[in-house]
């Protein structure tokens, strides 16, 4: 009987070994590796869906322990870039992984790098296992883009207006999706939400727009979701207006070429 | 007076100075079976149309040129009846003409015969003879290939044939109507039914145009025969040959036909440019007769470089058409079903057009852009035919279908290199099969009284099966349907009476669906420039429903005719243009519109000499919701013409009477008015011997400044006219 206690234990060893062992890139082999570095007793591995560019990143940190390289599954993370300039230094709008549990394996957020350049990434972990703080340091070079345009609003504030989707615009329906930001100070960029939008899109070389654009409307978290139509390939332009309950804040616009 | 004048009338004094020959021919028309006379019958010469009518008895004489001739023999009630009179084997013998009674005319069969109009018309292309016709009209949008409608109803409202086989325009801004494909020297028959009195192919409004192709012949061992000709105010040059050998049981025929023409001058000289047009037509025929039946192969080959269109954005580099037909026939009379006919045909259409020629920087539509296009549409198809002799009565039954894949798209090139080319598919990759069985029945009751009946089904499965193409219309339509299938039933009741030999009357019923084109299902940013207005297909579109009522009343006497026709029509669902968003309209289904128009006609021949003939329509359409007139309905218009037969020499002078068009669709397709004008044409033609002919004469005598009121983009119409041809043949 003993026996048998023995080789049910050492079986549920070997099965519970296996499962730790499937590593985040066997769960999304799509994820490219960008970083890693050590934090509160913790290999800290930071993924993304792509090399950094200028506009909004989707990031993906995944915790193994630094001794057994075993996935860690209770921690709390939290991201904070940072540019430094030979002037001045500024953070950016920053997404940060909710809850204490990773999503298969990652703990997902955001940024939105609002240029190009050498940005400083920090990822701070509190690792509940061992109820230790710490933080891995990273330098991300971030490639330009054109996804983020600033404008000043009518209110005197600066707001970042980062395009998500779509990312690889197709003739006929789109999701189109942008977050909104709004400078508080240099360090701080909280997402905006509640205010209207009004999206309108153009073939500027050709004159014309195209019929039954969905404005984009707030889901959560700066988030706002609508649907674009392009009817043709080409350069398009898709001017978006932005606005409060009491003023209208601003326009920027958004170039990109639909395949 | 002026120069033009002065040429006027020494033309027409030649052409009264002409001394007349030829040989009398005599004979008396009968009805088949009872052997009663056919009253006032219409006894022509082919291919002049010369001729004469019958006596209340059946009797007619009349003069011949020297030689074989051709004649044809009609008369109301009756099948068109074609004979060969040679003088060797005729001369001094009474002629008898047996002329079979009719299938109801619900049809009109304007017989061309190897370019020759039986009118006098000067025939350059296929629309000049279908222009002629009460009823129908032609958009214009260049010099070439003008588009015919019927009734005011084009496109999907008229079922355009070539000899019964389905043919699909390739270009989506409809530069390549069908009957540009068939030149005039091939041309034998318009068959033309208006309205929905004949459903033989499909239920569309406006009616049926069938152009039934010259056959090879083994009546003919060796003909030969060319023409050339010249046109003053587009400067075309064309040649025309045709030949035809025969042996006992096979012949060959084949024809050749060149045009090219400049840009043509509008009245009061003014150039119209980007007008010219240059294109090459060949036909083959072969027959082989195969003991009681023949089969028939056809080839037409027809290719158009360089057609310019000014009132449109484009012009079409190239155009390029193969028809191939193989047909089988087998006549048993006296059998069941006596007459068996079964068709198979493939047919590919390619169209190219550009703006590389135009200055793209100073228009309003796509300024700094190129917009080369391309489209293509491949057809097969088979038509099986059968007729069953009935005791009274005779059954016919057709069983068609047809595939057709259509391809369209058009590429955007800035004149800015920074710019990226844009793309889009008009049509993409869309293919279409359909099926249709049509029975009619004719029953004769005491030879005064027939009715005819007309019942056709049909079941079309479209698809859109590009992925681009099927991405771009769910931007203008939720969840639409890729893939629809659609049954279409129509029927139609009409009754001849001829209650007096002089007197028939008609009346008929008829209601159809239609279901809605490839082009209005599945189109996408389709240009129109009769609005402005970029068109997208719906692919929720409703069949169009249709229903007609139409009388008929026709008169004979001794030396003439005439006939008047009224319709009303009602079209449920009517299909148009709606706006959807700034420079974009969508098709879809309107509550209703209504057509009722009046037609008439006649001849009347005083003398031996001398023909009138007249003839005018009206028509009057709503758009029922929309509440203003339908768009393309052409103004009160009227035609009549003088024709003097001296000898060899015949000598034409018509004029045609346009009203001004006020009704006129402002919501649908931003029309205008259009104002009334008047035409002066004067023709002559002198036969120097059977071999020898030519033709002369002069169109728009006065050299007005004219729009047509479809005329697309207000283009106007053609200038004061010169024309000179040669026909040679033997």
């Amino acid at each position: 009987m003993k026996r048998l206690f023995v080789v049910l234990f050492l079986a549920m060893g070997m099965f519970a070994c296996s499962d730790s062992g499937t590593g985040p890139e066997e769960n999304n082999p799509d994820y490219s590796k960008l970083a890693e570095g050590f934090a509160a007793g913790a290999k800290v591995i930071l993924y993304g869906e792509k090399n950094p560019e200028v506009g909004y990143n989707r990031l993906f940190v995944a915790l193994q322990d630094s001794i057994t390289g075993e996935a860690l599954d209770d921690a709390h993370v939290s991201l904070e870039p940072l540019m430094e300039m030979p002037t001045m230094t500024h953070s950016a709008p920053v997404e940060n992984p909710a809850g204490s549990t990773p999503v298969a394996g990652y703990w997902p957020g955001a940024v939105v790098f609002l240029m190009s350049g050498d940005w400083h990434v920090e990822v701070h972990v509190h690792n509940h296992a061992t109820n230790v703080h710490g933080h891995a340091a990273f330098h991300l070079d971030v490639a330009p883009g054109s996804d983020v345009q600033v404008a000043t609003g009518a209110d005197g504030a600066l707001y970042f207006l980062t395009k998500i989707s779509p990312a690889e615009p197709k003739v006929g329906m789109n999701a189109f999706e942008v977050a909104i930001h709004k400078r508080e100070n240099m360090m701080s960029h909280p997402a905006v939400s509640g205010l209207s939008l009004e999206m309108t899109p153009t073939m500027p070389s050709m004159g014309h727009g195209s019929p039954n654009n969905v404005n984009p409307v707030h889901q959560q978290d700066g988030h706002y979701q609508g649907e674009v139509n392009f009817t043709m390939s080409g350069d398009w332009d898709i001017a978006l207006g932005f606005a409060s309950a009491q003023d209208s804040l601003g326009t920027v616009n958004f170039q990109l070429t639909v395949q | 007076m002026t120069t033009r004048h002065t040429w006027a009338i020494l033309l027409m004094v030649i052409a009264l100075i002409y001394p007349a020959r030829g040989e009398e021919i005599r004979g008396r028309v009968v009805e088949a079976g009872s052997g009663a006379p056919v009253p006032f019958a219409a006894v022509s010469l082919l291919p002049t149309g010369d001729g004469v009518h019958a006596d209340s008895l059946g009797h007619f004489r009349l003069t011949a040129p020297a030689g074989k001739v051709y004649l044809q023999v009609q008369s109301l009630g009756f099948r068109d009846h074609s004979l060969t009179w040679d003088p060797e084997k005729h001369l001094h013998h009474f002629l008898t003409v047996i002329l079979e009674p009719l299938p109801i005319p619900l049809k009109e069969a304007v017989l061309v015969q190897a370019g020759q109009s039986p009118e006098r018309t000067w025939l350059n292309a296929t629309e000049d003879v279908l222009k002629s016709r009460n009823g129908v009209r032609l958009v214009k949008r260049g010099n070439f290939a003008l588009e015919p409608v019927v009734r005011g109803q084009g496109d999907g409202r008229v079922n355009l044939m070539v000899d019964g086989m389905r043919v699909f325009s390739a270009c989506v801004d409809k530069m390549d109507p069908v009957s540009a494909y068939v030149e005039v020297e091939n041309l034998a028959e318009v068959s033309l039914a208006r309205g929905n009195s004949d459903l033989t192919y499909g239920g569309g409004a406006g009616g049926s145009i069938d152009l039934v192709t010259e056959k090879a012949t083994l009546d003919k061992p060796f003909a030969l025969a060319a023409e050339s000709g010249f046109e003053s105010a587009a400067g075309l040059m064309r040649f025309r040959g045709v030949s035809n050998v025969a042996g006992k049981n096979r012949a060959l025929r084949l024809s050749l036909s060149l045009k090219s023409a400049g840009d043509f001058a509008a009245g009061g000289g003014k150039t119209i440019p980007l007008s010219g047009f240059h294109k090459a037509n060949a036909k083959i025929d072969f027959l082989q007769k195969l003991g009681a039946g023949n089969l028939r192969m056809a080839y037409i080959r027809d290719e158009a470089r360089e057609v310019g269109y000014p009132s449109l954005l484009m012009d079409a580099t190239r155009a390029t058409a193969n028809l191939l037909q193989i047909r089988y026939r087998l006549s048993r009379p006296g059998k069941t079903f006596g007459d068996l006919e079964t068709q198979v045909y493939a047919n590919t259409v390619d169209h190219w057009m550009d703006d590389y020629q135009r200055d793209v920087s100073t228009r309003e539509v796509m300024p700094n852009m190129y917009m080369p296009m391309f489209g293509k549409t491949r057809t097969t198809g088979f038509d099986l035919r059968g007729s069953l002799a009935t005791a009274g009565g005779m059954l016919n039954l057709s069983l068609q279908g047809h595939r057709m894949n259509a391809l369209a798209d058009m590429r955007m090139q800035s004149l800015d290199p920074t710019v990226s080319e844009a793309f889009l598919l008009n049509l993409g990759d869309i293919a279409e099969t359909q099926g249709a069985a049509v029975l009619s029945y004719e029953r004769f009751f005491s030879g005064r009284l027939v009715l005819r009946s007309n019942f056709r089904g049909e079941w079309r499965r479209s698809s859109l099966s590009d992925e681009r193409g099927r991405r771009q219309m769910l931007g203008f339509w939720e969840d639409p349907e890729f893939e629809p299938e659609n049954m279409a039933l129509g029927g139609s009741l009409n009754l001849l009476w001829r209650w007096a030999p002089q007197w028939m009357g008609r009346t008929g019923l008829s209601a159809s669906e239609r279901i809605p084109t490839h082009v209005e299902r599945f189109g996408y940013f389709l240009y129109n420039p009769h609005d402005g207005y970029f068109y997208t297909g719906n692919p929720g579109l409703k069949k169009e429903r249709t229903l007609q009522f139409e009388v008929e009343l026709q008169r004979s006497f001794s030396r003439g005719e005439w006939s008047l026709t009224a319709f009303g029509t009602r079209i449920q669902n009517y299909i148009s243009g709606v706006w959807q968003s700034e420079e974009f309209k969508v098709w879809r289904n309107f509550s209703g519109a209504d057509l009722v128009g009046v037609e008439v006609s006649g001849r009347f021949s005083p003398g031996k000499s001398l023909a009138l003939s007249f003839q005018g329509d009206y028509l009057y359409g709503v758009n029922r919701a929309e509440k203003e007139p339908l768009p393309l309905i052409p103004p009160l218009s009227a035609a009549w013409g003088i024709l003097f037969n001296q000898g060899r020499v015949a000598t034409k002078l018509e004029q045609v009477l346009n009203a001004r068009q006020t009704r006129v669709a402002r919501l649908a397709a931003a029309e205008a008015a259009s104002p009334a004008y008047t035409l002066v044409n004067f023709r002559q033609e002198a036969r120097f011997s059977e071999n020898w002919t030519l033709k002369w004469g002069v169109e728009n005598l006065s050299d007005v400044f004219y729009r047509d009121h479809l005329s697309i983009g207000r283009l106007p119409g053609t200038g004061r006219n010169f024309y000179l041809g040669a026909t040679i043949s033997r």
